[in-house]
């Protein structure tokens, strides 16, 4: 990597880059060949921020950690490798947390430029409010397999990170999973609820058992009460928790994998109304189950440790593994003191092993391929393997944006998506105007301003801080004041001033419909008016909504950029990455849409995607022709058809699509195929 | 063994390939004196993946002929000449051939995989039996996306000399060079320079932007094509590297055959350059 230092760049342009003081956040995938281009470039004056240390698992793309280094610091060693062959850069590491008070908006001001290298949605949304506090621009960039996205934000000029709404993960309707599943990804769910139903946190969002109230079978109340009576003469389906039911029989695996694969399901078969139009499920029986033959495991050599966990096997060998870990995980419960719940973790091999047994034998009673354990793994901890050369690529990508930057001409800027396949434009890399800022964001406007809809009688101060104001919008350490003319203060976040009013409801402090909540963010210099509408009609389990915020139902207008997916890599929800869990670094949640996708897997991703562009394009669901405007040249326009395998691959409709989330996406006539 | 060679080492390395021999004739320059371009580089290669036999030789490609003892071979900033004999030594040899530059903002990779098969996984075309009532809904719930399967499929390469030997004149040739990504004409110029000069352009040689801006058809290339630039060895390292493992590994579609990337646009197309395929 001798690449010359002054040859390339204008001497201006060299000067302006060493002179330059440039924050990288995160030392991650992304973050070290962003560091190490940066020195290659002639950058000298470098800061680098991770709270992590380094993982095993980071050292077949994070290439400047060894094995000697795992345990330390990523910022530290990441900055001593650089030293190695660039002894003459500047570089300033901390091992800490952005989102941490110390690094404020005087902290930010002093640097010409910011990239971020993150993989977390939290602290890109702070790095957001802080750049745009601090008014310094701000490369953002996110990678997720083969697929990667660099994008240059600056206060006034661009959208900024949270002009458009990102989407939530998603949780699949309840009746869904417990009633009418139709793809592996809703049974991995209700193996992951069930962990919980038994040995974990019970959580009543996370029902397992048939569910009486579905919609969908429309029984007459009274029929419906004397179902239930019937049933609990049976003595199968009583209100009683999953986890004293388990308990009283001890954890008996055969009586669970009855009244789980068995009971339950002819249960569901009752309600004959779900199965009009639907393939209904077949229970099992243990006794017959038992009388197959097992499995025999490839026994050749010693690899096949890893390749067995890519079979997959029969019902019998499942129903032995679902014995032998409802064993295993009930002694690791009785272990635990009194109350103690396990926690669910997909390197837990006997958790992992649950899962994957549960979730095959409901595949199998619902008529759907099982799949093997790696792939449930995958799915079930939402897994997208990172890539390095895709690191590699939107590393030097970020450089080239901060070099337009550094010469002045943000004007020049873009947005660039890798594909992973060309796009029918012959376009692997593809840049695209940036946006102007979104008037309405509710970040970035000069009064940032929402409305939420609540019930105040129900939320509670401690909901809105939690749920509202830190989870939704992101902030850190919010402020609040009612707009009552009083300016009473609703939440202070210096600690023990309004802890008492945590669990008060809204109502109880006079905020009812109309009223107006003022949030401060003072290290984020934030401050947002909230709007409250009051609502008693809310669906059930949903405690607010964010008004003109909702993009599972209602996507923008043709005319409008349909919401961006930052490919944000990454976007592991909001929580930030920890060493605990690191080889979810640089991993995708992908929300679905709709009720029909699995959000997890890779492939899943483009099928949502493409799902939310489609409904984002105001065409839900159909295939369609369309054209594209970029820049200055016009282009073509690519008809798809269903099965247009030959000319348009799977990945290329999918990269073209992902067009659609920039600028100047036009639907031109929509071809519908349901 | 430059900017270019040493990210698709690093990244060749990462991806756990079994063996990496590098190839050089030079010195380093400006970094630890006395070594071999090969043996540098940060960190040293092998710390990257002690898993992979690294090997590191002095000598021009070619000539000892170490050629068509690898299954691939991999060439940076080496001259159009010898770039074309070792592709015909390859390409009669069924040895997957790579070569790759980077010219300031500007950077360029082709691929001769000669006859390369591999499998793609594609989604399984849910049959949908005709004639069954069914609504939309219980359709959807039938299909399972999630299914894919694995598809075998092939593609011809060319050797480089026929893609660098295209004829653009003529009236069928006008649509096909409009289209054209202008970094394919470029990298014609700069090979032809490199040919001439024995060097490649340096911004200090004043004389070598007067002497080429006739040849050049877009002045303003002659501002960004001089040196490697890091960034953009980094990314046209990715993606030749990704090829190289593509090709190894006989997954997913191959690009077919040159990548060229502007990183002055930000721009990375892929390029089918050549006779028509048979």
């Amino acid at each position: 990597m001798a690449a010359a230092l002054s040859g390339p760049l204008r001497p201006e342009l060299a000067q302006a880059v060493s002179q330059a003081r440039v924050l990288v956040v995160g030392a991650g995938g992304i973050g070290c060949e962003l560091l190490k281009n940066l020195v290659l470039t002639g950058f000298s004056n470098i800061y680098v921020i991770d709270l992590d240390t380094i993982d095993v698992s980071n050292l077949n793309r994070q290439f400047l950690f060894q094995k000697k280094h795992v345990g330390r610091s990523k910022s530290q060693v990441a900055k001593e490798s650089v030293l190695q062959f660039c002894p003459e850069a500047n570089i300033i590491a901390y091992h800490d947390s952005i989102m941490n008070p110390d690094y404020n908006v005087e902290f930010f001001r002093q640097f010409t430029l910011v990239m971020n290298a993150l993989d977390n949605r939290a602290a890109r949304n702070h790095v957001n409010r802080m750049c745009l506090a601090a008014d310094i621009p701000l490369i953002e960039s996110g990678t997720a397999g083969y697929l990667g996205q660099v994008t240059v934000i600056k206060k006034g000029v661009t959208e900024c990170y949270e002009c458009q709404p990102k989407p939530t993960q998603k949780t699949f309707p309840g009746c869904t999973i417990r009633n009418t599943p139709s793809e592996p990804i809703h049974c991995i769910v209700w193996a992951k609820y069930l962990f919980n139903q038994l040995f974990g946190e019970e959580d009543a969002d996370q029902e397992v058992s048939p569910d009486r109230a579905d919609p969908e079978a429309a029984w007459e109340p009274a029929e419906a009460e004397a179902r239930a009576l019937a049933s609990n003469e049976d003595g199968e389906i009583k209100r009683v928790s999953t986890k004293e039911w388990a308990k009283s029989t001890g954890y008996d695996p055969v009586k669970l994998f009855t009244k789980l694969f068995k009971d339950d399901i002819r249960y569901l078969l009752t309600m004959d109304k779900l199965w009009r139009k639907r393939k209904p499920p077949v229970p099992l029986d243990w006794a017959e189950v038992q009388k197959q033959e097992q499995n025999i495991p490839d026994q050749q050599n010693e690899s096949s440790a890893v390749l067995k966990d890519q079979q997959v096997l029969n019902v019998r060998s499942y129903a032995d593994l679902f014995s032998k870990s409802v064993k295993t995980l009930s002694l690791h419960l009785a272990e635990k003191a009194d109350g103690e719940a396990l926690i669910w973790d997909k390197d837990d091999p006997s958790a992992m092993d649950f899962v994957t047994a549960a979730a095959n034998l409901r595949m199998h009673v619902f008529g759907m391929n099982m799949k093997s354990r790696f792939d449930i793994k995958s799915m079930a901890g939402n897994i997208i393997p990172a890539i390095a050369t895709t690191n590699a690529v939107i590393a030097g990508l970020i450089v080239l944006e901060g070099l337009k930057i550094l010469s002045g001409k943000i004007d020049q800027c873009r947005t660039i998506f890798l594909n992973k396949q060309p796009n029918p434009r012959k376009k692997l890399l593809v840049p695209c105007a940036l946006d102007p800022p979104n008037p309405n964001c509710y970040v970035c406007a000069s009064k940032p301003e929402v409305t939420v809809k609540l019930n105040t009688h129900k939320v509670t101060v401690l909901t809105l801080q939690d749920k509202i104001l830190k989870e939704k919008f992101a902030m850190v350490a919010p402020d609040v004041q009612i707009e009552d003319g009083k300016g009473t203060i609703l939440i202070s976040s210096e600690e023990g001033e309004t802890e008492a009013n945590n669990h008060r409801k809204l109502s109880d402090f006079g905020i009812r419909n109309g009223s107006r909540l003022q949030a401060d963010d003072f290290l984020q210099d934030y401050t947002l008016l909230i709007n409250l509408l009051h609502s008693e009609d809310l669906e059930k389990d949903v405690e607010f909504e964010v008004v003109g915020d909702t993009p599972e139902r209602i996507g923008p207008k043709p005319s409008e950029p349909a919401s961006r997916n930052i490919s944000n890599g990454s976007d592991d929800g909001a929580q930030p990455s920890t060493s605990t869990a690191p080889e979810q670094e640089d991993v995708v949640i992908v929300d679905s849409e709709d009720e029909g996708t699995s959000s997890n897997a890779a492939d899943a991703e483009s099928r949502s995607r493409k799902r939310k562009l489609e409904k984002g394009c105001g065409c839900g669901g159909a295939k369609r022709s369309r054209a594209e405007q970029e820049q200055d040249d016009l282009m073509i326009v690519e008809s798809e058809d269903e099965g247009a395998a030959s000319s348009l691959g799977e990945e290329e409709s999918r990269s073209h699509k992902r067009k659609l989330e920039e600028k100047g996406c036009e639907c031109v006539g929509a071809k519908s195929v349901c | 063994m430059r900017g270019l060679g040493a990210e698709v080492a690093k990244n060749l390395i990462l991806a756990g390939v079994r063996g990496l021999t590098l190839l050089d004739h030079q010195q380093v320059r400006g970094g630890t004196p006395g070594g071999t371009v090969g043996t540098q580089g940060p960190p040293e290669p092998v710390c990257l993946n002690p898993m992979v036999e690294v090997k590191a030789r002095r000598g021009r490609g070619g000539q000892t002929d170490p050629v068509p003892q690898c299954p691939q071979v991999c060439l940076t900033c080496c001259s159009k000449e010898s770039m074309v004999r070792i592709n015909q030594i390859c390409h009669k040899n069924g040895i997957k051939f790579f070569t790759g530059d980077v010219f300031g903002y500007h950077g360029y990779m082709f691929a001769d995989l000669g006859q390369h098969e591999f499998v793609e996984e594609k989604p399984k075309v849910a049959k949908v039996s005709a004639g069954v009532e069914d609504g939309p809904e219980a359709k959807r719930a039938r299909l399972e996306p999630a299914e894919t399967t694995m598809v075998k499929k092939q593609l011809q390469f060319c050797p480089l000399r026929e893609a660098l030997a295209v004829r653009w004149r003529g009236e069928e040739a006008a649509p096909a060079l409009r289209r054209t990504a202008p970094d394919y004409f470029l990298l014609h110029v700069l090979l032809q320079f490199r040919t001439e000069a024995g060097r490649d352009p340096c911004p200090r040689g004043d004389s070598d932007s007067d002497n080429d801006s006739d040849n050049v058809p877009v002045s303003v290339l002659l501002h960004s094509c001089f040196s490697e630039m890091a960034p953009v060895c980094a990314v046209v390292g990715g993606v030749l590297g990704q090829e190289v493992v593509k090709a190894l590994s006989q997954r997913d579609p191959p690009h077919n055959n040159f990548f060229f990337f502007d990183g002055v646009r930000g721009q990375g197309m892929v390029e089918r350059l050549g006779p028509p395929p048979k």
